[in-house]
């Protein structure tokens, strides 16, 4: 096991960089820990593509796991932590996240790729952190979304999801 | 006639062969719809006091009926993600954002109303949603939260079925829970500032916790702050300094005396700790602070939803007609058990849970049986307009059943000994062997 932990496994990036990566560190990824389970140990020689995700993605998806590599894998079922608060991020993982929104983005899709769920949770809660307590104007704006309601429309809206005395 | 003692002990012994059977029994809806007349009403006490969903509606309608098609333009950044990643977000957004949300676009707008657990909720109980975003509580409760509430069944403190929702603590709860334990019971702002003596800046920082009750048809004329105790107990989530750790009672069914007494002990206990740093605001702890009204204004009844998809159905609880009946002697009163007895006339099942509580409650039994007994002299009005009806009719020795199939009257003999009127499914394949026992001597 101690000879496993320590092997070396290359990553290559879309735009043709390797990386060199502890397979542990890699493992934190259920994509290539299957593939490694399916192909064995011979793959370990040859660079595994990872043909959706760029350098510098790849780098800080990396940076994670190895922050992360010692943590418990995550349980099979979903719901066990569905309850959890939104606000529940480690004090690191909030500093990590503290990207531009197309880096943000970026690391999503490419934690769902990778297949690392505690990473995607990560992200989505970030997302969501993003939102929580912005007006609509703001969230336009943070997201880039045009505002395709008449003004009427919006208003209208708006004064029917508040709760009001006098209707 | 067998005691009713008999017919409890063997209800204990074979009530999960029941259960068994009566799942098989309960799909049968339609026909056993009178067994469920005749023993069960929909009455609670605590129905009038709570929110009432039409006056939610009224103040707060949620534009989701407005019909606002056109065409769906982009989502912006959001667009880059799948689906399911975008609802992975959306889930655990707070709600008052979310509803917020809905407004940003035409595509937003869709994109809250196609999630999955957003339609759940829709389509079964709107009125928890408004009651949430209603009391200010839905800066905390996330989409997931509401919907985990809404497809449980069971009360989160005593594991009975729970009818409604604790809505400042997102929880299904059962009448006597919420009534009585200490737990759920909420601060007023002003009590809360008082117990924990916070700055105005920690006062302020709670404010995120703060729920505001609502004014309905009740008697509050104008709405209460309330904390919720679960918060306030979190020190961790609260990060305020608990300066007075103060044991504290808040029952609303102590005597004012002694209340008043725990009061300026408290009270004495607090300036002891922390003199130099005295809030500037230091209201009167009464017993009114909080008044009766205010906290069962965060309470509505939710429903229990039998599957996700599909022919799903919602049931809001029926209560005993049985147990309703039932007044405390004097005596109980004196022991102090009549206070059991006035909750479990309120107490709330579920269709299948009555059914097994009817095996064991004899005054349901008595009912039945009286149902029974006018039935077998034939003194009923054979329901004429119900297809389903029939009646018990003897012939000599053999037992023959009368159907009525609008205005057609159709006999059939029937191998069982007993059959009813009204509730033959459920009693032909279930309580006959039972109630036999209870009745073979009286026929």
């Amino acid at each position: 096991m101690a000879a496993e932990k320590s092997s070396i496994i290359t990553l290559q990036s879309n735009d043709g960089v390797s990386i060199d990566v502890d397979r542990q560190v890699a493992e934190r990824s259920m994509l290539i820990k299957n593939m490694m389970e399916d192909l064995g140990d011979e793959a370990i020689s040859t660079a595994v593509p990872i043909p959706n995700v760029n350098e510098s993605v790849l780098k800080k998806v990396i940076e994670w796991c190895e922050h992360h590599k010692n943590d418990p894998q995550p349980a099979q079922d979903d719901d066990s932590d569905s309850r959890k608060k939104t606000t529940d991020i480690e004090e690191w993982d909030q500093k990590f996240m503290q990207v531009d929104q197309e880096m943000l983005f970026e690391i999503i899709l490419a934690s769902n790729y990778l297949d690392i769920k505690p990473l995607l949770d990560v992200g989505c809660k970030t997302v969501a952190n993003m939102i929580k307590g912005k007006s609509p104007e703001e969230i336009r704006k943070t997201f880039n979304i045009t505002n395709d309601f008449t003004p009427e429309e919006e208003e209208q809206i708006r004064r029917e999801n508040e709760w009001a005395e006098d209707r | 006639m067998a005691p009713q003692g008999t017919v409890a002990a063997q209800a204990d012994k074979d009530i999960n062969e029941l259960r068994k059977k009566l799942n098989h029994v309960l799909k049968d809806r339609v026909r056993i719809q009178n067994f469920f007349r005749v023993l069960t009403n929909d009455a609670c006490a605590i129905r009038h006091m709570i929110l009432e969903p039409e006056i939610l509606r009224q103040r707060l309608p949620l534009d989701n009926e407005r019909d606002l098609s056109g065409p769906i333009g982009s989502l912006g950044l959001f667009d880059q993600l799948p689906p399911e990643i975008v609802s992975l977000i959306f889930t655990q957004v707070d709600l008052e954002t979310l509803t917020r949300f809905r407004s940003v676009s035409r595509a937003g707008r869709d994109a809250v109303n196609n999630l999955f657990k957003y339609r759940n909720i829709m389509n079964h109980a709107p009125q928890i949603l408004r009651a949430t975003l209603a009391l200010e509580a839905g800066k905390y409760i996330t989409l997931t939260q509401l919907d985990a509430a809404l497809m449980s069944k069971a009360c989160q403190d005593c594991g009975n079925f729970g009818a409604f929702l604790d809505v400042p603590n997102c929880e299904r709860v059962c009448y006597r829970c919420f009534t009585e334990n200490e737990d759920r019971m909420p601060f007023s702002a002003a009590h809360a500032r008082w117990r924990w003596r916070l700055t105005k800046k920690e006062y302020n920082l709670s404010k995120k916790n703060m729920i505001r009750t609502v004014v309905g048809r009740h008697k509050l004329r104008s709405p209460v702050r309330m904390v919720r105790q679960s918060y306030m107990g979190n020190e961790e989530a609260l990060q305020l300094k608990m300066r007075a750790s103060v044991s504290f009672v808040l029952t609303w069914s102590r005597d004012a005396e002694d209340y008043r007494k725990i009061k300026m002990d408290e009270y004495q206990s607090a300036l002891a700790i922390g003199p130099t740093r005295r809030p500037a605001y230091f209201p009167d702890p009464s017993p009114t602070a909080i008044p009766k009204e205010a906290r069962f204004q965060v309470v509505i009844s939710m429903p229990v939803i039998s599957a996700r998809s599909g022919n799903a159905c919602s049931e809001w609880g029926l209560s005993c007609t049985g147990c309703r009946n039932l007044k405390p002697t004097r005596a109980q009163k004196k022991s102090g058990e009549a206070r059991k007895i006035l909750f479990n006339r309120d107490k709330l099942y579920t269709k299948q849970g009555f059914v097994a509580h009817v095996m064991v409650c004899p005054h349901a039994q008595k009912l039945f049986a009286a149902e029974f007994d006018r039935i077998r002299q034939r003194k009923i009005e054979i329901p004429t307009s119900h297809s389903q009806g029939c009646a018990l009719v003897s012939k000599g020795k053999m037992n023959h059943h009368m159907h009525c199939r609008g205005d057609n009257w159709v006999w059939t003999p029937c191998t069982n000994f007993i059959l009813l009127c009204g509730f033959p499914a459920f009693y032909s394949k279930v309580a006959a062997h039972y109630l036999f026992t209870v009745w073979k001597d009286g026929i």
